[in-house]
């Protein structure tokens, strides 16, 4: 699992490339995107990109566009301090598959690589671990792809990082069943993961996700009102909303 | 009563507002043609007075000079009276001998002679009218003296004739009587037998002063009209609703260097805005940068510290909450830059209303259960207004802390969102102590406090929602947005106890 590292601070992505390898993972770290970009179109053993956005020369958008024009399929993950939505919604709009905020803890960073390295290795056809849950979902109109990672709602994709999409499909598989935090949480991050510094740290976690998810549908569709919350419980997927 | 009156003095007074000067003008415009028609009416009756004298006169003198021959009047002598009427006869000036049948009373009266000549028939209109003015019945009664008559007769001949004189004298015959009379056009300027404002000379003066003074009122709507337009585009671009220019807008060539300097401003405004933005991302890119390696270099140094060394373990943690806390106050300015950059660039796009709540009461869960509060909902879906939605995080936020702050343990909290009229209400009440009545506007001062005692929840550990994290100036944050966003906000007591705060904004339909 050959992971790629482009990053111009030179402290962050050395401390980062080593906690990587620490972590069992073949890193191969740039200072600069195009000496990045110009390697990936000869080597494609590579299996996920980590792109900083904020770069000199090229910006990491830039050269996801450029990977994508020379056919790079990799799947592109954003490692940044830009945490403007439009950021969000232009990198996931271009194809990459997760925004990860850089000052997240390693441990958090590490769970999303594992968990899109795992459906990549699915998506091959390769570790499957539980093999209905790799198989499209219809829920009334949403339709979910776990391999590809991609929600469509009304027939328009909706642009969702990888965790976003692991919560929308947890709720979904459980449609009309209330979920408790800690399960949607789990979802994410994986069991008896701790979060924040305070013992209910995991709800705020999930309310940002479902937060953001919500205005995600919203921008497609201003009546979308299918995530109930249940007051210190958690959430609800609701086929048709809740009753007027 | 003080919004009246301020209104009175802002739009009331003379020489500052537009308003003022065209009621003010309205006033004039329609009282000194008023006052001129009356000066000028007396002025045209001393006139009329005159020319009715002067026709008096006349028809005096021709029943003078035809005496003799009405004197001595029988049927071979008519030719002679007709010869005499026409010789007193001139351009424009109609005489007419009539002599009155005793019986039937105004009937009878005969058309003698006439200068110019006139057939019986063609004199029926005439004596129509002078029946319908009682002259014939008068006339023969007295059958002495002259009158002046206004009136206007149409002819067979189509000419529009001023009646001016009536002379009557008996002889034995009967009742004579010489009736003088001039066509219009030799009178044209009198307004004899007509309402004075129907003469030319009052059209004319109508006609012109009419125009003068639709110029001067079209000058000042046309002024007053691109200052509504101004203040419209205003409106749109706070409310992101247009990208026009104030100069592009301007048709008043007067205007252009106060639109030339309203786009100067505005785009002063908007590069202040995007300077904000650009600078507050520059900021969060260096000092995030660091947060994020110190946190990578942590990691093996947590693997390298054996579980038995609690001291180091604890220092590690002690960085991790530090960077943590670092990481808030890093993302709570960047929240607070670019809030400040919204209310520069005034960039407005639509918000659900309902939705936003919704999901901000979500957020304020955790602290609602420590504290034992109940929230009630009343919200109405759907309810939509125009603004930033940072602006709005930061007003729903700041009023929901409020609330939390100021509710005792087991206390209740209500919010409303409804659509009112023209304005979307979110209203918010608590079960707390309330404000003193002469505090309820300063409490949205800036450094006014109410607060003796540290709030109920701040012990608690666990406030992570993003309103508790606000910059401890929480009403005043929400009325300068409320006004930011074109809205107004008041706080009121409730009778049974705790605090109301009604934020209302403009509905977006």
């Amino acid at each position: 699992m050959r992971v790629i590292l482009v990053d111009d601070d030179d402290m962050f992505r050395e401390a980062l490339r080593n906690n990587l390898k620490d972590a069992g993972l073949d890193v191969l770290a740039f200072g600069d995107s195009r000496v990045a970009l110009e390697h990936l179109k000869v080597d494609r053993s590579a299996t996920l990109a980590l792109l900083d956005w904020k770069m000199p020369v090229m910006s990491g958008i830039e050269l996801l566009r450029k990977m994508r024009q020379s056919e790079i399929d990799v799947p592109v993950v954003f490692l940044t301090v830009l945490g403007e939505p439009f950021y969000e919604e232009t990198a996931l709009a271009d194809g990459a598959v997760d925004f990860i905020d850089k000052s997240r803890t390693f441990t958090i960073i590490q769970k999303r690589i594992e968990m899109i390295l795992a459906r990549t290795r699915d998506g091959a056809g390769g570790l499957v671990g539980d093999a209905p849950e790799s198989e499209p979902v219809t829920i009334g109109h949403l339709e979910l792809n776990p391999t590809s990672c991609r929600a469509v709602w009304k027939g328009r994709q909706v642009d969702l990082t990888v965790a976003e999409f692991a919560v929308v499909e947890h709720l979904a598989r459980n449609a009309g069943q209330d979920v408790r935090y800690r399960d949607l949480y789990n979802a994410v991050r994986g069991p008896g993961f701790a979060a924040g510094f305070g013992s209910e740290g995991y709800r705020a976690n999930v309310r940002s996700f479902v937060k953001r998810i919500r205005q995600k549908f919203r921008d497609l569709d201003d009546r979308f009102e299918c995530i109930e919350n249940y007051p210190g419980f958690g959430y609800r997927w609701s086929g048709n909303g809740p009753p007027h | 009563m003080a919004r009246l009156t301020d209104l009175f003095r802002r739009y009331l007074s003379p020489g500052r507002s537009i308003t003022a000067s065209l009621l003010i003008l309205l006033i004039a415009c329609s009282t000194v043609p008023l006052i001129l028609y009356v000066q000028f009416r007396k002025a045209d009756e001393d006139k009329k007075t005159i020319v009715l004298r002067a026709a008096q006169q006349q028809a005096a003198l021709i029943m003078n000079g035809l005496r003799p021959l009405i004197d001595q009047f029988n049927p071979r002598s008519i030719g002679l009276v007709a010869d005499a009427v026409k010789a007193m006869a001139s351009d424009g000036l109609t005489i007419r001998l009539l002599l009155h049948a005793v019986e039937p009373e105004g009937e009878g009266v005969f058309l003698v002679a006439a200068a110019p000549e006139e057939t019986q028939g063609a004199f029926e209109p005439v004596r129509q009218k002078l029946n319908q003015l009682g002259l014939l019945t008068q006339a023969p009664k007295t059958c002495d003296g002259s009158t002046p008559i206004e009136a206007r007769i149409g002819t067979e001949a189509g000419s529009n004739e001023l009646l001016f004189a009536i002379a009557s004298t008996r002889t034995a015959a009967g009742c004579w009587s010489v009736l003088t009379s001039w066509t219009e056009l030799s009178y044209l300027e009198t307004s004899i037998g007509r309402p004075y404002w129907q003469s030319s000379e009052m059209r004319l003066a109508a006609l012109v002063y009419g125009g003068l003074t639709a110029l001067v009122i079209g000058l000042f709507l046309g002024a007053w009209l691109h200052l509504r337009r101004f203040q419209r585009l205003a409106y749109d671009l706070r409310a992101g609703r247009s990208s026009e220019s104030f100069e592009t807008l301007n048709r008043m060539p007067e205007l252009a260097g106060v639109a030339r300097e309203f786009d100067r401003l505005i785009g002063g405004l908007r590069s202040s805005s995007e300077l904000i933005r650009h600078v507050a991302e520059e900021n969060i890119h260096a000092l995030k940068t660091p947060v994020a390696t110190i946190g990578q270099l942590i990691v093996p140094l947590r693997q390298a510290v054996p579980e038995s060394d609690a001291r180091s373990r604890d220092a590690l943690d002690g960085i991790n909450r530090s960077l943590d806390k670092i990481d808030r106050i890093i993302a709570a300015g960047r929240r607070m830059d670019w809030m400040i950059a919204d209310l520069l660039d005034p960039t407005r796009q639509r918000i659900n209303v309902s939705d936003l709540i919704s999901d901000a009461v979500v957020d304020y869960e955790d602290e609602l259960e420590l504290g034992g509060i109940t929230l009630e909902r009343a919200i109405t879906p759907g309810v939509h207004v125009r603004g930033a939605e940072r602006l709005f995080d930061a007003i729903v936020g700041n009023l929901i802390e409020n609330a939390i702050s100021f509710s005792p343990a087991e206390g209740r909290i209500r919010i409303a969102v409804r659509g009112t009229g023209a304005t979307a209400d979110i209203v918010i009440e608590d079960s707390g102590p309330g404000v003193p009545a002469e505090d309820l506007e300063r409490i949205f001062e800036q450094n006014f406090s109410r607060r003796p005692d540290p709030p109920p929840c701040s012990s608690q550990k666990a406030l992570s929602a993003p309103g508790m994290h606000h910059f401890g100036m929480g009403l005043w944050f929400v009325r300068r947005n409320t006004e930011a966003m074109g809205g107004t906000v008041r706080a009121e007591n409730i009778t049974s106890g705790g605090l109301r705060v009604i934020v209302s904004l403009p509905l977006d339909r």
